[in-house]
């Protein structure tokens, strides 16, 4: 792809872009002769030239070949239509009118034209710089800046893009244009023609020479925000280490100075930039001046006509404009130019793998049979050390392999070598007979599996990163074709070069799972989940969430059912104390003053955002329960406590941290209410403040904050205010909150408090986990823990998975390498954050299912237990870089302990 | 339920919280956890990994120690005692099980929240490390009593 961009462009755009010239070129004569009209309508009918005699007529329309091409008198083609001196203003004016529309047509036609074959290059530009990032060799990715490649696809391959239509047209355009105006000039007079060709010169020459030093600026601009934005990704990638080393002030000072560098860049830029723009203008308007002297001269001593005067001004403010187009387009072709190079040169890496690797591929890959037989293999890092050195071994693809040995020994090197993330520098492996290097990406990827410490995962819901591995071609692709904008998207889609493949359809291989519905793959997952011990966190994140709306209709009534048996579960092992219920004449301890009022959920899931949405009628509803004042008491004496507690720690202190009922950067604000509200009535207060001390209050939850804000009155007058709340519901109200119900199903609540109908007391220690287990124990009773499992599995794991623990995700990593079915799972130090026994608990598990004779499969897992190596069918010890015959007769001395915090 | 005062009343009481101003002893109470043991339930068993220490508000527990005759209770609990700190602080399994014996409410200061106040409140260190060293006294005298007389 290194090749120059007007190659690049020829190559993809070479019929559009001859299309487009071919229109230039019928625009030429329209043009010309709507600069003529005009000489020949002021001089015609307006001052009567020709019309001397009162029933003269004109020959309007009248087309003739010219006398230099027949050699002689031209001949003419036809007649044109006489017409008096009236009817010839009147046609030749029309006629004036409709060339401009006719060019205006062309105009418009080439700028869509041009725009669209640019977006279809800049598609085809970003989806090409994609497709060779995902083809870079491992390697590479050591020394990328992930904010910078993205802002070279997202921001600087945009001009490029834009450019395309231009390249080639544009300037033919706009040069036509001016040489249209500037022939036309000299026809008329040849020395105002000279005039206007001499400014034009220095336009065309001076102008291009200052905006050199714009361009290069412009390039310097270009590079310092780049790396602006590299080193706030730094910042934010790095955010730990500057907290704790207290480096944020020397982080705030390189950022300053970066800025300092662009300001200075920019001022530049833009003092130049007016200069030449100055200059520009100057020269355009100067110009006229010339005319209208001289003009008016020749025109005075008769050596030129009105009408011509007329038309050569008119055609000279044609000139400037496309001559300033002009040298823009030159300087966009140097500036696109050097962006065009700089991001492929970037993208022009070294052993960038052929597209056949990763081609895409339909339908079943047939099983691996044989082994890995690995030659003498030898891996150097860039320094030049050995990290192994000379390995021979023999893998078969059925058999159970430990690999052991202290971090650093070898182990996980050659797994990322099996796993082909990092090549030999030195020897040969073959898999089945093959060497690993030449197989396509749809044979590793999909009977080899892989799996290591720090998995990554991108924002989706849990069952999206499960399923991840299985998206490797549609599977079930839906017809769209039948509407007008799908089969636009698509005809665009080829036309661009991009994938045609639909991230819409079903991808999923089921096959592969061994799972022809979708229910039989949520059996699959199930059995994955419990090998893997997430099954009981996924159960628990499915409690946590609302019930699927498809399945809402059918789950009513089995819900119904297991909140019943629910409770006599609860009240046969004297567990009621354990529980809090929905009652509405009762206050719910175990939850916060808001809960309490509005006693049902947000139909938008988040009751803070309903709170706001309901503010009038919340208003009005506390002021009529008279709890303004007590709330407001509430807020403030929650205020003075935490800042009690809390005001005078340090900032950054960790304590800080455990305010929990507010933000610790929220102290100072209330600091500042609470002075501020001091000795105040309510209604002298500034709203936000108000508000501010309300929200507090409103979070309030007793068993938790233990202030003992919330007596018995106050309770009775919260019930009160969630009585009036209900009762007096405005349409907003309703359409906001789902109201709890005793014996009936809320579909916007989630599952724990459809079957619970209560909440979990927070006094009791282990409440939490015996009455959850208790739940998904009376769901499972009534079959609904698939439901609970489907309702787990579109937990949202948030972004990079922040939302589940390190375990979670390694286990998770797990799960879906298994659920691949794969011929062989590569397992590098992947469980290293569980303790020993949950991590010998899980292998032995993945390996019973490995001996499983229906898809069996082998294994190379780097152990980070050494005594789980007992487990498999065969161990291979390491040291060194070197593999140690086995069994090795003397522990290691330094294994990796087994927890690793 | 428990007030975060009467808490700090509790804790004032507290001997390792001696001599520690009542600011402090709030913060501590805050940042702990009130938890209620029915009777006969577990607070933590002998050989789990030490996560939070306890104080005893109010109630009765007991301390049991496996041993192959089956538990012993070795001690009692009251209001006013703190148990787990030491497996906390040497980062070390339970060395015992504690049973709550009545109706029981704790505080229950977790791990890291423990190391933070610590590492916040210098003199809070040094009161504890001074409660610990004279418990180590105590044993010791104990255990000379005790060899003297088994030597006799």
């Amino acid at each position: 792809m290194a090749e120059p961009i007007y190659r690049y462009v020829w190559r993809h755009t070479r019929r559009q872009q001859i299309w487009m010239l071919c229109v230039v070129l019928a625009s030429i004569p329209t043009l010309y002769v709507s600069l003529d009209l005009p000489k020949q309508i002021i001089n015609g009918p307006i001052q009567g030239e020709g019309f001397e005699n009162a029933d003269a007529t004109l020959a309007v329309l009248r087309l003739a070949l010219p006398g230099f091409l027949t050699g002689g008198e031209g001949v003419e083609l036809f007649g044109g239509f006489q017409l008096d001196r009236m009817e010839a203003l009147f046609a030749l004016s029309s006629l004036f009118l409709a060339l401009v529309v006719l060019n205006g047509g062309f105009k418009f036609y080439l700028n869509i034209y041009k725009g669209r074959l640019g977006e279809r290059m800049l598609r085809r530009l970003r989806f090409e710089m994609v497709d060779r990032l995902l083809r870079f060799p491992q390697k590479q990715f050591r020394s990328l800046r992930s904010p910078e490649v993205a802002s070279m696809i997202k921001d600087e391959l945009e001009p490029v893009g834009g450019f395309i239509g231009d390249a080639i047209v544009q300037p033919l355009y706009l040069m036509s244009q001016v040489l249209t105006a500037m022939i036309f000039i000299f026809v008329q007079s040849v020395p105002l023609g000279l005039v206007a060709l001499g400014v034009t010169l220095v336009q065309a020459v001076v102008i291009p020479k200052m905006r050199q030093r714009l361009l290069v600026l412009g390039r310097q601009r270009q590079l310092t925000a780049r790396h602006l934005s590299g080193r706030i990704g730094e910042i934010i990638d790095g955010i730990t280490s500057v907290h704790t080393n207290d480096t944020s002030n020397y982080e705030r000072a390189s950022i300053s100075k970066e800025l300092g560098t662009i300001f200075l860049i920019r001022f530049d830029i833009y003092r130049w930039k007016f200069f030449v723009k100055f200059l520009n203008n100057f020269l355009s308007q100067a110009t006229p001046f010339i005319f209208y002297m001289f003009g008016g001269y020749f025109a005075i001593r008769g050596s030129l006509d009105i009408g011509q005067l007329v038309a050569v001004i008119a055609a000279y403010r044609e000139l400037p404009a496309p001559l300033k187009d002009l040298i823009d387009w030159d300087l966009a072709r140097l500036d696109v130019a050097v962006k065009y190079d700089q991001v492929v040169q970037q993208f022009d890496v070294a052993d960038i793998a052929p597209e056949t690797l990763q081609a895409p591929t339909a339908g079943p890959v047939p099983r691996l049979t044989g082994d890995f037989d690995l030659n003498d293999v030898s891996l150097a890092d860039e320094l030049g050390s050995q990290l192994l050195d000379g390995v021979s071994l023999i893998l078969p693809l059925g058999q159970r392999v430990a690999a052991v040995g202290a971090v650093g020994q070898g182990a996980e090197y050659l797994a990322e070598i099996l796993a082909r993330l990092s090549l030999p520098s030195g020897g040969e492996v073959r898999l089945a007979g093959q060497p690993l290097s030449g197989y396509p990406e749809s044979v590793t990827g999909r009977r080899l599996a892989y799996t290591d410490a720090a998995p990554f995962y991108p924002q989706s819901t849990l069952r999206d990163a499960l399923l991840y591995p299985l998206k490797r071609y549609p599977t079930r692709t839906e017809s769209r074709e039948a509407s007008r904008r799908e089969r636009l998207a698509r005809m665009e889609t080829e036309v661009s070069g991009n994938s045609t493949l639909d991230p819409r359809d079903d991808w999923i291989d089921y096959d592969a799972v061994g799972a022809a519905t979708e229910q039989a793959l949520g059996r699959e997952i199930a059995a994955v989940l419990r090998i893997v011990q997430l099954d009981s966190d996924v159960q628990r994140f499915g409690l946590r969430t609302r019930i699927p709306t498809e399945y809402q209709s059918r789950v009513a009534d089995p819900i119904l059912r297991a909140r019943r048996a629910f409770r006599s579960l609860l009240a046969r092992e004297g567990m009621e104390g354990y529980v809090e219920p929905f009652d509405p004449d009762r206050f719910l301890v175990n939850a916060s003053i808001l809960e309490n009022i509005v006693f049902g959920v947000s139909r938008m899931g988040d009751m803070e955002a309903a709170w706001t949405l309901m503010g009038g009628h919340a208003r009005a509803v506390i002021g009529e329960a008279g709890l303004r004042e007590p709330l407001f008491a509430i807020g403030r004496e929650i205020a003075e406590t935490m800042i009690d507690i809390f005001g005078d720690l340090e900032p950054g202190s960790p304590l800080l941290r455990r305010i929990v009922i507010m933000r610790s950067d929220e102290l100072d604000d209330y600091r500042q209410i609470l002075m501020r509200t001091e000795g105040r009535a309510l209604t002298e207060m500034a709203e936000a403040d108000r508000v501010a001390l309300f929200r507090l209050a409103l979070n309030y939850i007793e068993p938790r904050h233990r202030l003992g804000l919330v007596d018995a009155a106050l309770q009775a007058r919260i019930i009160e205010a969630r009585r009036l709340f209900q009762r007096n519901a405005t349409p907003d109200v309703t359409s906001a909150v789902a109201f709890y119900e005793g014996g009936a199903f809320n579909p916007f609540a989630t599952i724990q408090d459809n079957v619970l109908f209560g909440r979990i007391s927070e006094e009791f220690a282990g409440a939490t986990e015996r009455v959850e287990e208790r739940l998904l124990q009376t769901l499972d009773e009534l079959g609904l823990s698939e439901l609970v499992q489907k309702a787990g599995l579109s937990f949202e794991i948030g972004s990079g998975a922040k939302r589940l623990s390190l375990g979670q995700q390694q286990k998770l990593s797990l799960a879906r390498a298994i659920l691949k079915s794969p011929d062989y799972l590569i397992a590098n130090r992947s469980l290293s954050v569980l303790d020993a026994e949950t991590q010998g608990q899980i292998i032995a598990a993945t390996l019973e299912r490995a001996r499983e004779a229906k898809r069996p499969f082998g294994t190379f897992w780097v152990v980070n237990v050494s005594d789980h190596a007992a487990l498999f069918d065969r161990t291979v010890r390491f040291r060194n870089g070197r593999t140690v015959e086995e069994p090795a007769a003397e522990p290691l001395a330094d294994e990796r302990p087994a927890q690793v915090a | 339920m428990s007030h975060l005062a009467t808490e700090v009343e509790v804790l004032r009481r507290v001997p390792l919280f001696q001599g520690l101003d009542p600011p402090k002893l709030k913060l501590l109470a805050f940042t702990a956890s009130a938890m209620r043991f029915r009777p006969q339930e577990v607070i933590f068993r002998q050989g789990s990994p030490s996560d939070s220490a306890y104080v005893i508000l109010a109630g009765e527990a007991a301390v049991e120690i496996d041993t192959p005759a089956g538990a012993i209770e070795i001690a009692r609990l009251g209001e006013t005692d703190f148990v787990g700190e030491i497996g906390v602080l040497a980062d070390v399994p339970r060395s015992a099980t504690v049973r709550a014996m009545s109706d029981l409410k704790t505080l229950r200061i977790g791990k890291e929240c423990l190391i933070e106040h610590l590492q916040h409140f210098p003199s809070m260190s040094l009161v504890m490390l001074r409660e610990i060293a004279m418990r180590l006294n105590r044993t010791t005298a104990e255990l000379a009593r005790q060899r003297a007389e088994a030597e006799s």
